[in-house]
């Protein structure tokens, strides 16, 4: 469809990058109030109660997690290279770190389920407290959608080899993934170090 | 998109065309709208006929026949699921549909000069989704224990297993308002999306009808609040199918720690923007109404526009003045009241605008006119009964009395019924090419305007006596015996408001078949939507209009022959 100028305004065109960012940046903000009312609903009970970790563990097993915040951020910048090769015109390549995503983001969830077994064989359960409440609430919706986030990357990468021009989807994947790894890190800090 | 050839199913059901899927919204609001009407039917039975057996104009031979209390009695349980869905229904299931749903696909693409949504298979989904919430909101009907029964609020911990009603009608209950809500962000994000990027030529944010400013104003207090009832619902789910504890606190709690007034601040959060996202619709339709059956531009028309935006920011700041009893410290409660009765403000603002729009204009008392002005009526004593509500004093007082009921009934359910009704009367034409029968039209009005009016006063009148909001049995309270006949007036008048809305159903269908053909722009208006002949081509417009004048152009003096001209039309 050609857009057509008038001397005031300039008509968007269907389908274009910017509007599809408009309404990806629109769906994240909703994500974001979602961990914005859970988080302070967290802190909340955390200011309330006097000692949060009174179960079996007193603090996390750090070393795992540490890992695991390693492989989304590592996640996240092989999903940066990929689009930069995308620009510089390396398709190839730039496939090639789309699957390394896909695998880092697989890893991720591993090792996050390696996280829950560690904690539930020493008695640390969602019904414990309310900490393991807490924790396997937002560690389990952050996971959630990190599983949406490995198919959109896995139709990314059937999108790419079938189509030419994927500049979009590659943008609006980029967007949510990249979104998650920062969720990831505000559960981290907030939940598992502090 | 062109105007292709399309086989049923993608034409009717699966379609991704904007007005269709408005029209699918419009349906199931109306089918929900009649689902919760006869609800309130039963409450308002039981209220003034206590434990006794339904008439068979009730279906009194049909429900309740295995009632513990007796054959076709509607007994303390039975009455608290009727309460709560009610509420649900007629809030999430019959406003939303219809203002937002309905509303909001049918007119945002016509009226801003553009083809369809941004993203028609997101809009799509979004009404499958909705259809989906709704069949399993249905189904917890069947559940041997019942629907929930916690209130629209489902406060813990009568929503919460530990301590609460039991059964599965709250887990139902739950994952169908988690469905709808998530039907309602991707509305929110296709509205905010098409109105920002798709508005016609020459349409700029201050030559948008107040239609659409109200459709957007909803369409951001839903993209942002809708996600913090579903981080209530997501805990109250956890709570009850996986055993956390966040909601339950005191001796029946195992875990330390759990908090219910967790949940009301969550809810409140997301509760009082609600209550904006239901009317800022219909504040939007009745303003432009208004103009175009006086005759005349909108009075103030940025100034409507820009108060409506003040109350949206404001309105994500006052959720506290729903919970004043719960002992908030008195300097937050202070300034939650202060706040929230800053609200008066910008409402007054686009009251007196509203005003000034009638002052001196040529009124022609149409159907959806009558419909616009009786808006003015409920929503003025809605909004003035809200400041004693609002008013930390009074509200110690009048908190979870009839009082509450009958102002929130005359804010968020007349104002936003009669709205509805001014716009479905309004755009029927548009969106079936026929026109709704007049005489019965009125009849309709002057049964739903003076019983509704009757019921509602009345409400607060016995508030206002101490009648407690969801008592089962107010006989047995000795204080209200001298108000207790109220409670048969207004049971009678509400059953003439419901007969009342059977003509408007029977007025719905029959136009549709039988109606008188309905001319291209029947009431004279200049708003884009106007310009297109029924039935509207998948792609709406030939081509897409550039747009010169602003959305309410009236009896402009230098147009010769007729009072109107359109958006699109050079003076």
């Amino acid at each position: 469809m050609e857009t057509i100028i008038t001397n005031k305004f300039k008509r968007s065109v269907r389908g274009d990058s910017f509007t599809s960012t408009l309404g990806m940046i629109i769906v994240l903000s909703s994500i974001a109030m979602l961990f914005i009312a859970l988080l302070s609903a967290y802190g909340i009970l955390r200011v309330r109660s006097d000692i949060w970790m009174s179960g079996s563990i007193k603090s996390y097993p750090l070393t795992l997690s540490w890992i695991n915040t390693v492989v989304i951020l590592l996640s996240s910048f092989t999903f940066n290279k990929a689009s930069k090769l995308f620009e510089s015109n390396n398709n190839k390549k730039s496939l090639n770190f789309i699957s390394f995503t896909i695998i880092l983001g697989i890893c991720f969830l591993i090792l996050q389920t390696q996280l829950w077994l560690v904690l539930t064989n020493d008695g640390y359960s969602i019904t414990s407290h309310q900490a393991g409440a807490v924790f396997y609430m937002l560690s389990g919706l952050h996971g959630l959608h990190i599983i949406i986030g490995i198919f959109l990357l896995i139709w990314l990468n059937f999108y790419i080899r079938k189509y030419d021009d994927y500049f979009k989807q590659m943008k609006l994947t980029g967007m949510f993934w990249h979104f998650l790894t920062i969720i990831w890190l505000v559960i981290f800090i907030s939940v598992i170090i502090f | 998109m062109s105007n292709h050839e399309q086989s049923f199913m993608s034409k009717y059901i699966f379609s991704t065309d904007h007005k269709v899927i408005g029209k699918q919204f419009l349906w199931l609001g109306i089918f929900f709208l009649m689902f919760g009407g006869f609800m309130a039917m039963l409450i308002r039975w039981s209220l003034s006929h206590n434990m006794q057996p339904l008439p068979w104009w009730l279906l009194g031979d049909i429900l309740y026949q295995n009632s513990p209390v007796g054959v076709g009695i509607i007994g303390p349980d039975a009455y608290n699921q009727l309460f709560t869905m009610h509420g649900t229904i007629m809030i999430f299931w019959a406003i939303t549909p219809i203002l937002t749903g309905a509303f909001g696909n049918f007119l945002i693409p016509l009226q801003i000069g553009t083809e369809d949504m941004a993203f028609p298979k997101l809009n799509m989904l979004s009404f499958w989704t909705m259809f989906l919430a709704s069949i399993v909101l249905l189904a917890s009907y069947l559940l041997p224990t019942g629907t929930a029964a916690g209130g629209w609020t489902s406060y813990p911990p009568l929503s919460t297993p530990v301590g609460g009603i039991p059964g599965y009608g709250q887990v139902y209950w739950t994952l169908a308002l988690t469905l709808a809500g998530t039907a309602t962000l991707m509305g929110a994000v296709n509205y905010i999306t098409t109105i920002v990027r798709f508005r016609a030529p020459g349409m700029g944010y201050f030559k948008m009808p107040l239609s659409i400013w109200g459709l957007f104003l909803t369409s951001i207090l839903n993209a942002l609040f809708v996600p913090i009832i579903a981080a209530g619902l997501i805990v109250l789910l956890l709570d009850l199918v996986a055993g956390t504890q966040f909601l339950v606190a005191g001796q029946k709690a195992t875990i330390p720690g759990g908090d219910p007034l967790l949940y009301q601040h969550i809810f409140w959060i997301f509760g009082h923007p609600e209550v904006y996202i239901l009317i800022l619709p219909g504040w939007g339709v009745v303003s432009d109404l208004l103009s175009v059956f006086s005759r005349k531009p909108a009075f103030g028309y940025k100034m409507t526009a820009l108060s409506m935006c003040t109350i949206t920011a404001l309105s994500g700041l006052v959720w506290g003045h729903h919970m004043y009893t719960t002992g908030m410290s008195p300097l937050l409660g202070k300034a939650f009241m202060f706040l929230t009765l800053l609200i008066s403000i910008p409402s007054s603002i686009f009251f007196l605008n509203w005003l000034g729009t009638l002052w001196k204009g040529a009124i022609k008392l149409e159907v959806p006119m009558l419909f616009a002005l009786s808006v003015m009526w409920v929503f003025g004593l809605g909004g003035l009964t809200g400041l004693y509500n609002a008013t930390i004093t009074a509200d110690i007082y009048l908190h979870d009395t009839y009082f509450v009921v009958g102002h929130f009934h005359y804010t968020m359910a007349a104002s936003v019924l009669f709205g509805g009704f001014a716009g479905i009367y309004f755009w029927f034409p548009k969106m079936f090419g026929k026109r709704m029968n007049k005489k019965l039209g009125i009849i309709h009005f002057w049964m739903s305007f003076i019983p509704l009016n009757i019921v509602f006063f009345n409400m607060m009148v016995m508030g206002y006596a101490g009648h407690h909001r969801r008592i089962f049995d107010p006989s047995v309270f000795e204080f209200l015996k001298p108000v207790l006949q109220l409670n048969d007036l207004m049971t009678t008048f509400a059953f003439l408001l419901g007969i009342g809305q059977l003509i408007f159903a029977i007025n719905f269908v029959f136009s549709i078949i039988k109606g008188k053909k309905a001319e291209k722009n029947p009431w004279g208006a200049s708003t884009l939507e106007w310009t297109v002949d029924y039935p509207i081509p998948h792609g709406n417009f030939e081509s897409i209009p550039t747009v010169y004048n602003g959305p309410h152009e009236y009896s402009n003096p230098k147009v010769k022959n007729r009072d109107w001209i359109s958006q699109s039309e050079k003076i």
